[in-house]
C-alpha cells in the first residue's frame, strides 16, 4: 500500500521496482467470494467430480427409458407371439425375442422398473426404520440402546435368504415381498451408521448450547443431529440402492423373487441362460444393464461420499 | 428468601452430580454450596477434572443433579419443568470452552443466533430478526456481513464472539463462560475478556467464570473460588485471595503464575505439587488434597475439613487456614 515510501527509505531499493497496487489486499478480502453454505460446497465437489455426473447422466436415462420404454415399442411385454421366436434384433423386435416370442426391448425396461422401484423402495425402507433406530440407540443411550441393539444383533444374525424364503413361503413371491424380506435385515446397517453418527454429536457443544436454551428433543434431533449426520446416511443410502437392486435380480434369477410373466432381470437372466451360447442378445441386453446400473449406482454413490467428505479422497 | 441473602442472584445449596462410571461413582461435584450476587464476577479455578465445568452445567440444568438445589432469583431451577424451565432458560446463557464446537458448522451466523429468538418465540418478523442480529453482531465487535457467513470462515476469538452473541440474543442476566478464553490464542484472550466485562457493566451482567488462567480470573473476578476433586476448598474476594491464599493447594496454583520480572521470578519459591490428581471415582479419606500437601498431617487422613470463614468473607476448607 505504501509504496511511494520506498523512495524516503535509506536502502539500495530501486523504486522502479514497484509499482502501486490498484486494489490492495483489504480490498481484495472484503470484496471477498460469496461464502458457500456447507450444501453448496457439497454440491459443487460433485459437480466437478465427472465420474459421477457421467454415473448420474447414465442412471438419468436409464430411468427414462424405464418409464417410457415400454410404451415406446409396438410389442408389450407379456404377450407371446409364437411365431417370433428367438429373433435377432431388428426394426421390429429393437432388442429381439425370447424363447416365448416376447419382445426383449419391453421386458428389458419392464425390468428396469422392477430393480428401480426395489432399490428405491428397499433403500428408503431401509432409511426410515434405520434412521428412526439408530437415533434412538445414539440420542437416549443407556438401556434404551442396549435393548435396541440386542435385538438388531439378533435380527442381523439371521440369514437373510432364509428371511426371504420364509417371507415368501408365507405371502407368495412376488415384488413386495422381496422388498419386505430385504428390509427385515437391511435397516441394521443405517441404524448403526446413525447412531454412531449420532453418539459422536450428542455431546457437542452446539447441541448443548441449544439446550442451554431450552430446545427440546425434537428440535436437536431434527435441526442438529441428523442434519449433521446427512453425509454418511446419504453415501449409505446410495450404496444400498445398488446392493438393493442386485439381490432382487439374484432372487429372481433363483425363482425366489418376482416370477414369469413379470419380467424381471434376474427373470430374464434366468431364461436366457439355457440358450445363451445361441441367442446371447437374450442375456446380453438384462446382464449388461444390471451391470450398468450397478456400476453406475456404486460410482455416483463413491462420488458422494467424497463430496461429503473430502478428507475421504485418496 | 432471608434479608442477608437478598442480593444473591444464584444460591447453590449441597449441590451433587456424581456420574456411574465403569467401576464405581465419580463425585464431579461433592456437596458444592455458594452463593453469586447480582452483578458480580465469580471466577471457578481449578485444575483439569475438578468438576469446575461440570459445576456450571450442572448450575444451568444441562446436567441433572444428583442432590441439592439451586434457586434463581429465589426459584429452584430443579424443581421447574417444562415451560416453565424453558423460560428460566433465557436468564441463564453459557458461552463454551470450544468455539470450533460450539457452532453448527452447517448453519450460517445468522441461523446461529436466530436458534434462541425462534425457541422462545421471540423472532417477529424476517426483518426484525435480521435487524435484531446485526445489531448484536456490533454488540461483539462484528460486522452485519458477517451474518451471511458461516463458521468455518471464522477465526477462533470471532468465533468466540459468535458464541457470546448468540447468549446474549435471550437478553440473560446469568451466564455461565465455561473456560471462554482457553483454547484462544494469547492476543484474542484479552479481547475477549474485555468484551465480556464491558458487556457486564452496560447490561449488569452476572458471570460464572470458569478458567485455570489464574492470572486472568484475577482480572476479570470479584470473587474467586478455587475447586479441587469436586469441592470447594477457597472462596475469598480476588485480591484477598491473591494477596492472602490460606488453603495450600490455593498457594500452590498462585505460586504457579508467572511473574514478568526475570530477577522476581528466578528468586521465587514456586511450590511444585507432586503426583496427579487423584480419581474422584475414589477421592482419599478426610481431606481430599491430603495425598498432595506439603503440610499434610494425621488429622487430615481422619477428618473431613469444613469450609470456615478464616477472615470476614474469606472461606477455607483445611484445619490449619
Amino acid at each position: 500500500m505504501q509504496t511511494t515510501n520506498v523512495e524516503t527509505n535509506k536502502g539500495n531499493i530501486d523504486p522502479g521496482k514497484f509499482a502501486k497496487l490498484e486494489k490492495t489486499p483489504k480490498d481484495v478480502v472484503e470484496s471477498g467470494s460469496k461464502s458457500r453454505s456447507a450444501g453448496q460446497e457439497i454440491l459443487y465437489r460433485l459437480y466437478t467430480n465427472s465420474w459421477a455426473m457421467v454415473s448420474l447422466g447414465i442412471l438419468l436415462v436409464i430411468v427414462f427409458f424405464a418409464i417410457f420404454g415400454p410404451s415406446m415399442s409396438e410389442h408389450n411385454f407379456y404377450s407371446n407371439n409364437l411365431d417370433a421366436q428367438n429373433l435377432a434384433p431388428s426394426g421390429d423386435y429393437w432388442f429381439g425375442t425370447d424363447s416365448l416370442g416376447r419382445d426383449i426391448w419391453s421386458r428389458t425396461w419392464k425390468g428396469a422398473q422392477i430393480s428401480l422401484t426395489v432399490g428405491l423402495v428397499a433403500a428408503l425402507a431401509d432409511l426410515l426404520i434405520g434412521v428412526l433406530m439408530g437415533g434412538m440407540m445414539g440420542y437416549f443411550g443407556g438401556k434404551v440402546d442396549e435393548i435396541l441393539n440386542r435385538f438388531s444383533e439378533v435380527l442381523y444374525a439371521i440369514p437373510y435368504l432364509l428371511v426371504v424364503i420364509l417371507v415368501s413361503v408365507v405371502l407368495g413371491s412376488n415384488m413386495w415381498t422381496i422388498i419386505l424380506a430385504m428390509t427385515i435385515t437391511g435397516w441394521i446397517n443405517m441404524s448403526w451408521i446413525v447412531r454412531g453418527q449420532i453418539m459422536q454429536l450428542k455431546n457437542q457443544e452446539y447441541v448443548l448450547a441449544a439446550r442451554s436454551m431450552g430446545a427440546g428433543g425434537f428440535h436437536i434431533v431434527l435441526r442438529h443431529l441428523i442434519p449433521n449426520s446427512l453425509g454418511p446416511i446419504i453415501v449409505t443410502l446410495t450404496l444400498s440402492v445398488p446392493s438393493a437392486i442386485f439381490a432382487e435380480a439374484f432372487l429372481s434369477f433363483l425363482g425366489l423373487g418376482v416370477q414369469s410373466p413379470a419380467a424381471s432381470w434376474g427373470v430374464m437372466i434366468n431364461d436366457a441362460m439355457k440358450t445363451w451360447k445361441y441367442f446371447p442378445w437374450q442375456l446380453l441386453f438384462p446382464a449388461g444393464l444390471l451391470t450398468i446400473t450397478m456400476l453406475a449406482f456404486n460410482i455416483f454413490g463413491d462420488g458422494l461420499r467424497d463430496a461429503f467428505d473430502p478428507k475421504m479422497k485418496v | 428468601m432471608s434479608k442477608s441473602k437478598s442480593d444473591a442472584l444464584i444460591q447453590i445449596d449441597g449441590l451433587k452430580k456424581y456420574f456411574n462410571v465403569g467401576g464405581g461413582t465419580l463425585k464431579a461435584v461433592n456437596d458444592l454450596s455458594l452463593s453469586i450476587r447480582q452483578g458480580e464476577t465469580l471466577g471457578v479455578v481449578g485444575e483439569s477434572g475438578c468438576g469446575k465445568s461440570t459445576a456450571g452445567r450442572t448450575i444451568l440444568r444441562l446436567y441433572e443433579p444428583t442432590a441439592g438445589s439451586v434457586l434463581f432469583n429465589g426459584e429452584d431451577i430443579y424443581k421447574m419443568n417444562g415451560s416453565k424451565l424453558k423460560a428460566a432458560r433465557r436468564n441463564m446463557q453459557m458461552v463454551f470452552q470450544d468455539p470450533y464446537a460450539s457452532l453448527n458448522p452447517r448453519w450460517s451466523v445468522e441461523s446461529i443466533i436466530a436458534e434462541p429468538f425462534k425457541l422462545h418465540n421471540l423472532a417477529g418478523s424476517r426483518k426484525e430478526l435480521r435487524y435484531k442480529i446485526e445489531q448484536l453482531l456490533d454488540v461483539v465487535g462484528l460486522k452485519p456481513e458477517h451474518a451471511d457467513r458461516y463458521p468455518h470462515e471464522f477465526s477462533g476469538g470471532q468465533r468466540q464472539r459468535i458464541g457470546i452473541a448468540r447468549a446474549l440474543a435471550v437478553d440473560p442476566s446469568f451466564i455461565v463462560c465455561d473456560e471462554p478464553i482457553s483454547a484462544l490464542d494469547v492476543s484474542i484472550q484479552a479481547q475477549v475478556v474485555n468484551l465480556l466485562k464491558d458487556l457486564q457493566r452496560d447490561k449488569g451482567l452476572t458471570y460464572m467464570f470458569i478458567a485455570h488462567d489464574l492470572a486472568m480470573v484475577k482480572h476479570i473476578s470479584d470473587r474467586v473460588a478455587v475447586m479441587y476433586l469436586g469441592k470447594m476448598v477457597e472462596l475469598a474476594d480476588a485480591e484477598e485471595l491473591y494477596a492472602d491464599a490460606r488453603h495450600p493447594y490455593t498457594q500452590a496454583l498462585l505460586s504457579s503464575i508467572p511473574v514478568p520480572d526475570p530477577d522476581v521470578e528466578a528468586k521465587k519459591e514456586r511450590i511444585v505439587l507432586k503426583g496427579d490428581i487423584p480419581s474422584p471415582v475414589n477421592p482419599p479419606s478426610g481431606c481430599p488434597f491430603r495425598t498432595r500437601c506439603p503440610a499434610a498431617t494425621e488429622r487430615c487422613a481422619s477428618e473431613v475439613p469444613e469450609l470456615r470463614e478464616v477472615k470476614p468473607n474469606h472461606f477455607a476448607a483445611c484445619h490449619y487456614a
